[in-house]
């Protein structure tokens, strides 16, 4: 897909307030977000030492889809900015058109083959890897879905589930993703999979996915659909790996769908969430049978109370 | 211990709704940030804002891990919401579509101070009030 990269160069004494100006000029035509080249005030907040310079020239970038009325659109940016130098805020507009590909990949050159388990290794499709006896590998292209692997809570999803999948359990994947956890659970031995995604980019990738790891579709089904649009089946497992106040909401829908003696491994939970997710499993009459933790995330592992 | 600081990026998007496509797709791409891994994050910690912009700087180490500090909504929500208004003025010299009191000038300059350059309270109402200017909003 392409996009209009839309550049606002300014010079202005105040640059807070030409910053704040513009950004609210891009905003006003519906852009969902800028970039903003200025000086930022005060040093982060890590653990880095800097060696930030300050930009040459003050800009804020904002990006349009490439349509028939791109053009159009940017002429009336450009005449809204342009009103601006009553303020003494100089605005000088540029234009270019981007591809998705020049970023899309950018960042692949840093992902490497990682080990989750002793057992589970996750390889880019785009490294050579060697298994070792036993080893499961799960080959992935996350493209523009969720789920490389190399996030901590894929890591403890994936360490759970080769803790818990058994032959022919069937599994329930909600928020597929790349397809990651799917793939792991099905070199585990899981029988029948669903995968559902709000995102209809990542079922395709899932499903692209679970091709090349030679996982057969016929024991699969995929979605592009909420959990409670979809039918009320029971499943061994299920497991979901997405934010805290999502799992919240469903929290309902997976206990629907939950087995008697099924197991659902819950994952993307920052921290200080926890207590949410412990008052919606009450509700649902379930409990914390296990929790681990990898640096601000936690993964559970929950059970019907008995 | 310390890290070396690649580079640092300013966004404002919106929160908990953080995807891969522009600006955040190339901001972070070219960088060699994970795209997916800070869209998780950001949606994460931004979840209970929903609607609301944010502007958020994103520091990148050398070994392309990432942290980001989420910072106060811009001047011009802030307004937008103690007007009571959904949008701006397209015409602001000559469409007055709203106004705001003094105090709550103030009250925004104090609350937006700390992500500022400015040095004083009187530099940070100027630039909310200039921001207040720009888009048709009339202080009284």
């Amino acid at each position: 897909m392409k996009f209009k990269k839309v550049i606002a160069r300014f010079d202005a004494d105040n640059i807070d307030l030409a910053e704040e100006v513009i950004c609210h000029i891009f905003f006003s035509f519906n852009l969902k977000g800028v970039i903003c080249e200025v000086p930022i005030p005060e040093p982060d907040e890590g653990f880095g030492t800097r060696t930030l310079k300050i930009p040459d020239q003050n800009s804020i970038i904002g990006y349009l889809p490439d349509t028939d009325d791109s053009d159009i659109m940017i002429s009336k940016i450009r005449a809204r900015l342009a009103g601006l130098s009553d303020m003494a805020v100089q605005v000088d507009v540029l234009s270019e058109t981007v591809d998705e590909k020049d970023w899309a990949h950018a960042w692949k050159a840093y992902f490497n083959v990682t080990r989750i388990t002793d057992k589970i290794i996750v390889k880019p499709e785009w490294k050579d890897y060697t298994p070792g006896p036993g080893e499961v590998i799960i080959r992935i292209d996350p493209g523009m879905a969720f789920g490389t692997g190399t996030h901590p809570t894929t890591c403890m999803c994936l360490a759970l589930l080769e803790e818990h999948v058994r032959p022919g359990k069937t599994l329930l994947d909600v928020g597929c993703g790349s397809g990651i956890l799917m793939i792991g659970a099905a070199k585990l031995g899981a029988g029948a999979m669903t995968g559902i995604d709000v995102d209809p980019v990542a079922v395709d990738i899932t499903r692209q996915n679970l091709e090349k790891n030679g996982i057969a579709l016929d024991r699969v089904t995929l979605g592009a659909v909420t959990l409670d649009k979809t039918p009320e089946i029971q499943y061994d497992l299920i497991c979901t790996n997405i934010i805290a106040q999502v799992i919240v909401s469903i929290m309902p829908d997976i206990a629907a769908r939950l087995a008697p003696d099924g197991t659902a491994i819950l994952s993307g939970i920052i921290e200080e969430r926890l207590p949410d997710i412990y008052a919606a499993l009450d509700m649902q009459h379930l409990e914390c049978v296990k929790k681990i933790t990898r640096e601000e995330w936690v993964a559970l592992v929950v059970c019907r109370k008995k | 211990m310390a890290k070396k600081v690649m580079t640092q990026i300013k966004l404002q998007v919106e929160a908990g709704k953080a995807n891969p496509s522009p600006p955040i797709g190339p901001a972070l791409g070219q960088h060699g940030v994970n795209i997916m891994d800070f869209c998780k994050a950001f949606n994460a910690k931004t979840a209970n804002d929903a609607g609301q912009i944010i502007p958020v700087v994103i520091t990148v180490y050398q070994d392309r891990s990432f942290s980001f500090i989420t910072k106060t909504p811009p001047a011009s929500r802030l307004l937008l919401a103690a007007a009571k208004l959904a949008k701006g003025s397209g015409e602001p010299n000559r469409d007055k579509v709203g106004k705001v009191t003094r105090d709550q000038v103030v009250a925004i300059a104090e609350t937006k101070k700390p992500d500022l350059n400015a040095s004083d309270i009187d530099a940070a109402v100027r630039i909310i009030e200039g921001t207040a200017r720009s888009m048709g909003i009339e202080v009284v």
